[in-house]
């Protein structure tokens, strides 16, 4: 299961599923580090970050931000 | 004869300019440290109605704070324009398309999303794919920091798909909405605070103005009192569903209005608004509209009076 983080609310991270259900987490329960942007795992019971989910997702929206701004 | 003799009125001359140089210099003195009072250029020329981007106002200006709880979705109508600005969360995009059903609203000339975070993009997919839009204006995170959530992906795909002219917002842009006009204040600089690159504007209508902030935090007032910008308005649809993040006293001050707008959701998850920010608008007598008492907010004007009506 894939979260996104779209941003902190003071202590709740604001977390965004692939089904864009939206989950508000408590800070503590991120992995160390973790920032808006990040895409997560959920496994075992923890959120473990995943780099490549986050670099290719920011990829593929980099490319459709720029096909945007051309038009 | 002259009324002065040649001396005299050499002396008048200098007189006369030295007068003229300090004025400047005060003025522009007061635009580099904010808190002191002085008017901006700006301001001094739009109140001696020498301002070129004034026009006559034709009928009724309406804004309408659509109630989508935590949320924001702002509804503006001029004649035959129609603007919107956010749609709220996922969820909220049907009910923003039946709002704009119920008004009338046929076709979107400009939409604004204000920055990428959820409850102000949530609902845009379904109004992007559910209304024609003329022009959509967005601002953008650096590269690194580029949103990843399926909200912001689910956006992007649907603009491309439906074919939308896209335009990054860049302050100083005027949007004609009829005889009103939308004014671009920021986003000013970059920042890894999407907060931060919201898309600030100041609407006005004859006499009467607006200042929409999106969930711009303090930084960003910051750079907003330093950058001279006519910030006056009779509303303020207050920044960050009223989190002490945003509404600074110095900038409540500048702002200057006399109704504030937050548009917050009953039990919110975030402490929303923050009881400091009321405090601050209560002192200044600023009449407070919130979403989740008032529901609905709509204001109306004819560029001179101000009608406020709520749903609750």
């Amino acid at each position: 299961m894939h979260y996104s983080i779209d941003r902190f609310e003071g202590d709740v991270a604001v977390l965004i599923d692939e089904q864009e259900t939206v989950c508000n987490v408590p800070c503590t329960q991120l992995p160390d580090g973790a920032k808006a942007g990040d895409m997560l795992r959920f496994e075992d019971g923890r959120y473990l970050p995943d780099d490549e989910a986050t670099r290719a997702r920011r990829e593929q929206i980099l490319r459709l931000q720029n096909k945007l701004r051309q038009k | 004869m002259a009324l002065f003799n040649k001396k005299t009125r050499k002396k008048i001359t200098a007189a006369v300019a030295a007068a003229v140089v300090l004025f400047c210099l005060v003025i522009e003195l007061g635009q580099h440290i904010p808190g002191l009072g002085i008017p901006s250029w700006d301001e001094l020329f739009t109140n001696a109605d020498l301002s070129s981007t004034s026009v006559t106002p034709d009928g009724e200006l309406q804004v309408y704070f659509i109630d989508v709880g935590n949320a924001d979705s702002i509804l503006i109508r001029q004649g035959e324009a129609n603007a919107l600005i956010d749609a709220g969360e996922r969820g909220d995009g049907d009910d923003v398309l039946a709002y704009l059903n119920t008004q009338g609203v046929k076709k979107l000339d400009l939409v604004i999303a204000t920055h990428p975070h959820a409850d102000h993009i949530g609902g845009m997919t379904d109004v992007i794919n559910g209304i024609e839009i003329d022009k959509f204006v967005m601002s953008f995170m650096p590269e690194d920091e580029t949103p990843t959530t399926a909200t912001y992906l689910n956006m992007l795909t649907a603009l491309d798909e439906k074919n939308v002219t896209v335009e990054e917002a860049k302050s100083g842009t005027v949007y004609a909405l009829g005889t009103a006009q939308l004014t671009v204040l920021a986003p000013l600089s970059e920042s890894s605070e999407a907060n931060n690159i919201s898309v600030v504007t100041r609407l006005t209508f004859g006499e009467r103005s607006f200042l929409f902030m999106g969930d711009a935090e303090t930084a960003v007032e910051n750079e907003l009192l330093l950058s001279g910008a006519p910030l006056s308005a009779d509303v303020i649809k207050i920044g960050h569903h009223g989190s002490d993040t945003s509404s600074s006293q110095a900038f409540l001050s500048k702002v200057d209005a006399d109704h504030a707008i937050i548009p917050c959701g009953k039990g919110n998850s975030y402490g929303h608004p923050n009881a400091d920010v009321l405090s601050r608008l209560e002192k200044m007598d600023v009449a407070i509209y919130r979403a989740d008492v008032h529901g609905h907010i709509a204001i109306a004007t004819d560029g001179k009076s101000l009608d406020i009506s709520t749903q609750k």
